[in-house]
């Protein structure tokens, strides 16, 4: 009988007691907060990502994805699982989510408005500002590289930098950020 | 074209970014097709993070301090959320199924597979539904074994609730009797659609005695408890409506039996497949699915763990339409 009332009453123990329900380590509420801090960024931009970078739902579904964490989370008995276990329920919420508002799930390459790119702010003609002046000469070359050669010319071009395509295109992004910092 | 004009060009041209936006997309889908074990989830966020960047998605300053706020809040709210299933007439079982507890601590799941559902804690068997087993893992209904334990031990079912509070004046359980012959799942069917809910279909033939129903709306779903008795079976069905699939808490069920199998449901089609979680102590079943974010958790005394099977694969079936 003892063991009864003993099991009974840490069934019933409140939540600031966890780890006494069944014996497994718990996460408390101060590693929650670091998990969350840690993790939310990255599952953030993932699922931003997956609902083709709708900033409020991905905040929504973000938040929902560590409430769940937060309710399951006297079942996780350490902590290196817990990366994989946020993406999968990322995933679960994603698809609750999408089901909820009618939204199929496709794939990014078949998906052409989550290509869409924020367009960015027209640069006057004459203002009279050498823009050339805040570029390497490096730099310069690379940009000159890159409209010299046709959209279906790229790839050899990044063939001769010995570079892939897609570090030339994150180069030329870099140049362009760079290039609105200074202008700021 | 001088430099100061190829460099004005080059500010207003978006293709740039929408080539690395396609690029870089490409690559998180690849790496997102890998089987799971095979992902690597660096990659993922690196690349998840430069696309978000690239799409100015980036969260907000007081994103991270509002969801641990939410979070927070949210735990604060689901205190004490614990309670045991009143259908079960839990004392006796509790002293005989805890005290057995005790002595197991192993994790086994019997043919290999890891299942993203079902974990054996100290405490037995812990279901998460808000997690799905991929379906190549799915084991077939005649190759999982289970292990008999040597006591008689009915299985109580214990579940963590987001909500305890039960909003009470829709509470209710009356005893009725049956008109013989009847099908349990007309009965099911009624009941339900009192409350504007259609079951799964159970067909199942009652021959004699009473049944009880009960119903209860709590603050994340309503409750339908069925008790179908015989002069040797007790068959308890209890069906969870949550509007949800996350608002769907752990089940725990306590086992000293580390074994369970999981089945397909043979009625359901293979567009709506569900799964079929079943934990048996001697001739004392429980089987759990979940079907349209309702959990049916079916509870039968005196009946072996292969007859349970044969009970659950031929007699649910989706609700009529």
């Amino acid at each position: 009988m003892l063991f009864f009332i003993i099991n009974v009453i840490l069934i019933y123990a409140p939540d600031n007691t966890p780890s006494r329900k069944g014996g497994m380590p718990s996460v408390d509420k101060l590693s929650c907060e670091q998990i969350i801090s840690r993790y939310y960024r990255e599952l953030f931009n993932y699922i931003s990502v997956r609902l083709r970078y709708d900033k409020q739902s991905a905040e929504d579904c973000t938040q929902e994805l560590f409430i769940v964490f937060f309710r399951k989370h006297e079942v996780l008995e350490n902590s290196s699982n817990i990366r994989l276990w946020l993406y999968r329920t990322a995933d679960n919420v994603i698809l609750e989510y999408l089901r909820k508002n009618n939204t199929g799930t496709v794939s990014l390459e078949e998906c052409p408005e989550a290509m869409n790119i924020p367009s960015p702010e027209p640069i006057d003609d004459d203002d009279g500002e050498l823009l050339s002046e805040y570029l390497s000469p490096d730099e310069i070359e690379l940009v000159k590289l890159y409209y010299d050669s046709g959209y279906g010319e790229r790839d050899k071009t990044a063939a001769k930098l010995g570079i892939t395509i897609t570090a030339l295109y994150q180069k030329i992004h870099k140049i362009k950020e760079k290039l609105k910092k200074r202008m700021k | 074209m001088n430099n100061d004009e190829l460099i004005r060009q080059l500010m207003n041209d978006n293709e740039p970014e929408e080539k690395l936006s396609a690029e870089l997309s490409a690559q998180l889908d690849s790496e997102l097709n890998k089987p799971e074990e095979q992902r690597d989830y660096d990659r993922i966020a690196g690349l998840s993070a430069e696309l978000a960047q690239l799409h100015d998605a980036v969260p907000g300053d007081d994103a991270v301090q509002n969801c641990i706020d939410a979070v927070n809040a949210d735990r604060a709210a689901s205190a004490g959320r614990m309670r045991i299933r009143k259908w079960l007439s839990a004392a006796a079982a509790c002293l005989a199924v805890i005290f057995a507890l005790n002595a197991y601590t192993m994790l086994s799941f019997g043919e290999g597979f890891i299942s993203t559902v079902v974990k054996y804690t100290q405490n037995g068997f812990t279901l998460d539904f808000t997690q799905d087993d991929p379906p190549g893992a799915v084991i077939a209904t005649d190759t999982a074994p289970v292990t008999m334990a040597t006591e008689l031990r009915p299985t109580p079912v214990i579940r963590t609730t987001a909500a305890s509070k039960t909003t009470a004046a829709m509470t209710e359980s009356t005893r009725y009797p049956v008109q013989t012959p009847v099908n349990a799942g007309d009965i099911m069917y009624e009941h339900c659609g009192e409350y504007g809910f259609k079951p799964c279909r159970l067909e199942l033939a009652l021959s004699d005695d009473n049944y009880d129903f009960s119903y209860e709306r709590n603050e994340l779903s309503e409750d339908f408890y069925f008790t179908f008795m015989s002069a040797d079976k007790k068959l308890d069905i209890i069906i969870e409506k949550y509007s949800s699939k996350n608002d769907i808490p752990l089940n725990l069920i306590p086992s000293a039996n580390e074994d369970f199998i999981r089945m397909t449901m043979d009625n359901f089609s293979s567009g709506d497949q569900t799964i079929c979680y079943l934990f048996s102590e001697d001739d004392n079943s429980t089987a759990v699915f979940v079907y349209d974010n309702a959990v049916y958790t079916v509870v039968c005394r005196n009946m072996s763990a292969e007859n349970m099977k044969s009970l659950i694969n031929s007699s649910f079936a989706p609700p009529r339409n």
